[in-house]
């Protein structure tokens, strides 16, 4: 997270803004480091309230969908591991970067709506 | 080597796309298999979720991989277009569905609160229910609670926050513009117990409370603010008036408020505060059971104990008093109390009705299946043109998803249209916890029912209609000899079975509440009247003296139209405790009951022998007795009531001579009957109310009370006085309710399951008919009569049916020990009952397979052989 982000890339962090809930808050959970599906899930349904991770199944899509955009990855095992498909997943620095920039996205939001709400 | 669990998820995996499954499966399956070690971990709760999650899962991800969520609506289309081709048979089927759906929609909305939904008060689940439970053997709770004990609890049992009470029986008011208003009366914390809101104007406060009849405090219900008075504000400042007392409407109870009462009696009104005590609660006076509300934390054994302790002190602090006979408090948890005297007979109910919906779940797989067989070269020209087998399933489970969720929506609108008429014949107990058919969580199960209905009747012609021979079903061969409808005859047995069961509950409901619509209550209800004389108006007042009694009788008796009249404590409308000293002194049981002189002759009830008492041995309070006939029985077995006159007994005050022996009254209908010890009224033995004194008064034909008139004459010759006056007829209907509630839902219940029936019958014969012309062409042609293809017919749809009469037997045979206990006088095994509902059935059976028979029978065997 404290990785600087080069101009260059703004635009395409911009590209993958606003992050769905769910999405959020599976990047939040790789963000302490990279996790196996099942920390994943646990973690996600008992951070977010009505989780539309149902199991496995629906994690699955929604990590294959995270890899294609290039927000996560799989963390690379040792030299001649002949399944990587059990490596615990890690965040991409490209998936880190939306993860803060949603995160800062979020506070605007919140900080707006409280001082009109007043 | 995987664990059986993760193998039943594997086959389930079998759902998704092959590419998704190749790729994915392994992760998969090793995820499914931490997260269930981890929910398993967590105990049975976590696990059953986890299930639930990741069974709907896998659907889910298949629907969405399988991008069936594009497709559908071109099979929509294409399942709705096919319907539209056979109106007769989409009528058939969704009608079907609709009355097994709609009556348990119907029945749900009546019982639902007391089976399933939590009660509709904040943090529920602290709430308790105290009731007293009296000294015999086993304990049987009471709907009353002595006056002393809720008080003690609030001060004596620290796990207690506060204990409020409802008078569960409602009285109506009549105002003086006409209209009347039934309440219920509530203690002032009622509310703030419950934890919930008025929903206009303010709750009960400390000053609201009268000592004095004449003032008295009502919060609206929500309907009838609504109802009555359109919502007005004006309510609040203006106070209704009924005579002499003065309702003042402070406040208005939410939308749906349910009286926390195990007697309620239907809809309320409104709730009125009870009036203040100026003295300590009376050890002798029978107050409501009471709602407690335990503090965080409490468990129920904690708050059992406490309340145990708190009795033991006010047994020793009243040792003579109406403690001793309900010496003990029951504690159980709210809903649990307030339901549990309709709980068995709301399962009663759900079992019938659920009855229904299984044969017309059986029903519409019959339908369909008949449906898919004829619908075969439909799906051989589909397959013909490409569609895969999925496709051919898939329009094949559409369109039993498009039956059933129209069958379901014509049941909720006609549910909510008829939702008064419903509430009409269903018992007035029930009518206050109902709640309406358009309720999210009614219409969920409805819909949950009509889709699982869906997925099981279409399935199997779905996955016949995929396994098809393309060819075959292309050349259009009549005379496949595979043609048959395999399962059909099953679902006939089912189908027949569950006839047999439902028919028979009917029976025996229905005659059931014949029998207690003749049966000889004992006494003429007709010109019947029950007074209540309170003493003033102020709620403590000294006992009954005889002078009083002498004067309330000779006023009554003196007053226009009055043929008779006679002192009857509670005596038939009231509650006696049967743990009477008299009886359990004899080890058996039965009531000890105070009365005066003329009491059986304004009842019209027989005496067997003897006579009644004398007013003169009331007054004086002589040593005299009068048995009822089940007591003379108990008390002298094989004797006939003329010998036991003359005979001695010996009660608390010392010997009484028997004087006559009175016909049994039913105090209600489908009660057993009590033995009973009437002594006089004024003897120190006899249980008086302290606070009224109770007559029954019989009018001459064709005249009627003047209540008004009585009371202001009671006026004069008693002092102040409240009367309350109650034609006994009107008090025996409401309980007749149940018993006609059942009787016209197992009549419905029975009816509909017999068309369902007929239906399924008649679909299969049908089909077997269509089938078969080719067959029947070539017996004819070979020299079979009609009459002999008629019998075949006949006899091929038959058979089935009786094989599931006799299974239906014996189901209902079994299931006869349930319902035993809630029919009145009737035997739930009676064989001719029995044998005349197999005979119902088979003559049905034979009716819905005659037209298609006699078609089979009408078969020119020239078109069908030239038709080769």
């Amino acid at each position: 997270m404290s990785k600087r982000i080069k101009p260059a890339t703004t635009a395409k962090v911009a590209w993958h803004l606003p992050l769905r809930p769910v999405a959020c808050a599976v990047l939040a959970a790789l963000a302490q480091g990279p996790r196996i599906g099942v920390d994943i899930l646990e973690a996600v349904n008992t951070t977010v309230p009505g989780s539309p991770l149902l199991g496995p199944g629906t994690l699955y899509r929604l990590m294959r969908d995270l890899r294609q955009e290039g927000l996560i990855a799989r963390t690379v095992l040792e030299e001649g591991s002949a399944d990587d498909r059990h490596a615990p997943h890690t965040l991409t620095p490209l998936g880190a970067a939306v993860l803060e920039a949603d995160i800062a996205r979020l506070h605007r939001t919140i900080s707006l709506a409280t001082s009109r709400a007043r | 080597v995987l664990q059986p669990p993760e193998q039943f998820y594997r086959r389930l995996l079998i759902l998704l796309p092959r590419p998704f499954r190749r790729e994915a499966e392994a992760e998969l399956i090793e995820t499914f298999h931490e997260a269930r070690m981890r929910a398993r971990a967590r105990g049975a709760a976590a696990l059953i979720l986890f299930w639930v999650r990741a069974v709907l899962d896998v659907f889910v991800t298949a629907i969405v991989e399988r991008n069936w969520g594009q497709r559908l609506p071109f099979d929509v289309r294409m399942a709705v277009r096919s319907l539209g081709r056979t109106p007769g048979f989409t009528g058939a089927a969704v009608i079907t569905f609709a009355l097994g759906i709609g009556i348990n929609l119907a029945v749900l909305s009546v019982v639902d609160r007391m089976t399933f939904r939590p009660l509709p008060y904040g943090e529920a689940e602290r709430l308790v229910y105290l009731r007293g439970a009296s000294a015999r053997s086993q304990p049987s709770p009471t709907s009353f609670l002595s006056a002393v004990v809720p008080p003690a609890v609030v001060s004596g049992a620290p796990g207690f926050e506060d204990v409020a009470l409802a008078h569960g029986s409602q009285t109506p008011v009549t105002l003086d513009d006409g209209s009347t208003l039934a309440v219920v009366t509530a203690s002032r914390n009622l509310l703030h117990v419950l934890r919930v809101g008025v929903s206009a104007g303010r709750d009960f406060a400390a000053d609201d409370e009268a000592t004095d009849y004449r003032h008295r405090t009502l919060l609206l219900s929500h309907a009838a603010w609504v109802g009555r008075f359109g919502r007005s504000q004006d309510v609040f400042a203006r106070p209704l008036t009924a005579g002499r007392v003065i309702y003042r409407v402070v406040g208005v109870l939410p939308q749906g408020f349910l009286v926390p009462s195990s007697s309620f009696t239907g809809r309320i009104d409104g709730v009125i505060l009870e009036t203040a005590s100026t003295r300590p609660p009376d050890p002798t006076n029978l107050g409501p059971a009471a709602i407690g509300r335990l503090r965080a934390g409490v468990g129920l054994p904690q708050a059992q104990a406490e309340v145990d302790v708190v009795m033991q002190q006010l047994l020793q602090a009243h040792p003579a008093s109406i403690l001793t006979r309900l010496p003990s408090v029951r504690v159980q948890p709210l809903q649990t109390g307030l339901f549990e005297f309709y709980r068995p007979y709301a399962w009663v109910v759900l079992a019938g009705v659920a009855g229904v919906l299984l044969v017309g779940c059986v029903n519409l797989a019959t339908l369909f299946l008949a449906r898919g067989r004829s619908r075969e070269q439909v799906a051989a020209i589909q397959s013909a043109l490409g569609a895969t087998r999925s496709q051919v399933m898939r329009t094949a489970i559409l369109e039993a998803v498009a039956v059933c969720l129209l069958g379901a929506g014509l049941a909720i609108a006609v549910c909510y249209a008829a939702f008064e008429t419903i509430l009409t014949i269903v018992p007035a107990a029930l009518v206050s916890a109902a709640v309406t058919p358009l309720d999210p969580r009614l219409i969920g199960f409805t819909v949950i029912a009509a889709l699982l209905t869906a997925v099981i009747a279409g399935s199997l012609p779905a996955l016949r209609a995929a396994r098809r021979d393309v060819v075959a079903g292309l050349r259009r061969d009549d005379r496949s000899t595979a043609g048959r409808l395999r399962g059909g005859s099953t679902l006939l047995v089912i189908q027949a079975a569950l006839g047999v069961v439902l028919v028979t509950g009917a029976a025996v409901t229905v005659r059931s509440f014949v029998a207690m619509l003749f049966e000889d209550p004992g006494y003429r209800a007709d010109d019947l009247y029950d007074l209540s004389v309170q003493h003033g108006y102020a709620r403590d007042q000294p006992r009954n003296t005889v002078s009083r009694i002498r004067r309330a009788e000779e006023t009554v008796r003196g007053f226009a139209g009055i043929e008779g009249a006679g002192v009857g404590s509670r005596f038939l409308t009231g509650f006696t405790l049967l743990d009477d000293a008299f009886w359990t002194d004899r080890g058996q049981s039965g009531a000890r009951i105070g009365i005066g002189g003329g009491l059986f002759k304004a009842m019209g009830t027989a005496m067997l022998a003897g006579r009644e008492f004398t007013d003169q041995e009331v007054h004086d309070a002589a040593p005299v007795a009068i048995v009822n006939r089940t007591a003379a029985a108990q008390l002298w077995p094989g004797t006939v009531p003329q010998e036991v006159i003359g005979q001695t007994l010996t009660t608390t005050d010392g010997v009484r001579t028997l004087v006559g022996v009175a016909q049994d009254v039913r105090r209600l209908p489908a009660v057993p009957m009590v033995a009973t010890l009437f002594i006089p009224v004024t003897a120190p033995e006899a249980p008086f109310s302290s606070s009224s004194l109770a007559m029954t008064v019989r009018m001459m034909p064709g005249h009627s009370l003047d209540a008004a008139g009585l009371d202001a004459r009671l006026d004069e010759s008693l002092g102040q006085n409240t009367l309350r006056v109650e034609a006994v007829a009107s008090r025996s209907r409401p309980q007749l309710q149940q018993p006609r509630f059942q009787a016209i839902l197992f009549a419905s219940v029975a009816v509909i399951g017999l068309l369902l029936a007929v239906t399924g019958l008649y679909a299969v014969a049908a089909f077997d008919v269509a089938r078969r012309r080719f067959e029947v062409g070539v017996r004819l042609t070979l020299g079979a009569t009609r009459t002999g293809v008629h019998a075949l017919f006949l006899k091929g749809a038959v058979r089935p049916v009786i094989a599931g009469v006799l299974l239906g037997i014996a189901m209902a045979w079994w299931l006869a020990r349930f319902l035993q206990a809630f029919v009145f006088e009737v035997d739930a095994r009676d064989p001719w009952t029995l044998l005349l509902v197999a005979v119902v059935l088979l003559m049905t059976a034979v009716l819905a397979a005659w037209l298609p028979a006699r078609r089979a029978a009408r078969t020119d065997p020239a078109t069908v052989l030239r038709a080769l």
